[in-house]
């Protein structure tokens, strides 16, 4: 799993969100349509993605795409 | 009348008289009372009165738990027609911005609608509370503008809207194959 991979998918999970607006040094609470509904969403993404078990306090401790990468990236 | 619903490891345990001062306790707290419309203190005689006035089959209170842990409240009231108002809170800031929302909104979902038989919920949300607007439109809740307030917006949720959101489709999939029970 690259990086651009890890982005392009991350951004493929908002509807609203033009993806080319996000990127790896995005704020991901920045973004409008972001909701703690979205968590569970990124979770299934890295789950079935990438077959790696993100939490809730993974992402609560991250700030940006970037962070979340490296966080996914350890549990390889 | 449900006393306790479980599925998926989230367990919904109705709210009965000896959880009374525990759920008052949080739901005076600033962090759930900030969110609520009415946001005055509730005194112990006050919830005795709420209690008596809800512990009947139009209304379900449950606390709500994950992994033994309480961390939720979630409800269903004045069931009428198979339609009610729903709402939840988190009984703890730290569940905040976490995956716990989500989980057990898309289980009382489904409860409310496949197991009940209810078939629209309506639901309040205060004006300041942006991030609550966005998590209930993601469960397909849609406004209707001419029951908003001053301070608060007004939407509802249909049964067939629910089933046909692909998205909590796709989450309750996931969570259907990789939560317990």
């Amino acid at each position: 799993m690259t990086q651009q991979e890890f982005l392009a998918k991350f951004a493929a999970q908002f509807e609203e969100t033009d993806p080319s607006t996000i990127t790896i040094d995005t704020k991901f609470r920045e973004i409008d349509e972001w909701s703690s509904m979205v968590v569970l969403v990124i979770i299934a993404m890295v789950d079935e993605e990438f077959s790696l078990k993100l939490t809730g306090d993974d992402i609560k401790k991250s700030t940006t795409v970037h962070d979340l990468y490296m966080i996914v990236s350890s549990k390889k | 009348m449900f006393q306790v619903y479980e599925k998926y490891g989230i367990k919904f345990n109705r709210i009965n008289e000896n959880d009374l001062e525990t759920v008052r306790a949080w739901r005076n707290s600033d962090f759930v009372r900030s969110k609520m419309l009415y946001q005055e203190y509730i005194s112990a005689e006050m919830q005795k009165k709420w209690f008596l006035s809800v512990n009947n089959e139009n209304n379900y209170y449950f606390i709500v738990q994950y992994n033994n842990e309480d961390v939720g409240v979630a409800n269903i009231k004045d069931i009428v027609n198979n339609e009610g108002e729903s709402g939840f809170y988190l009984v703890n800031e730290s569940y905040k911005n976490t995956s716990i929302a989500p989980l057990f909104n898309i289980v009382f979902g489904y409860f409310l609608f496949d197991v009940l038989g209810l078939v629209k919920l309506r639901i309040h949300v205060r004006k300041d509370n942006p991030e609550a607007l966005k998590f209930n439109m993601f469960l397909g809740y849609k406004m209707i503008e001419e029951k908003c307030g001053d301070n608060f917006y007004y939407l509802e949720l249909t049964k067939a809207d629910f089933a046909n959101n692909k998205k909590i489709n796709k989450l309750l999939n996931y969570i259907s194959k990789n939560y317990s029970l």
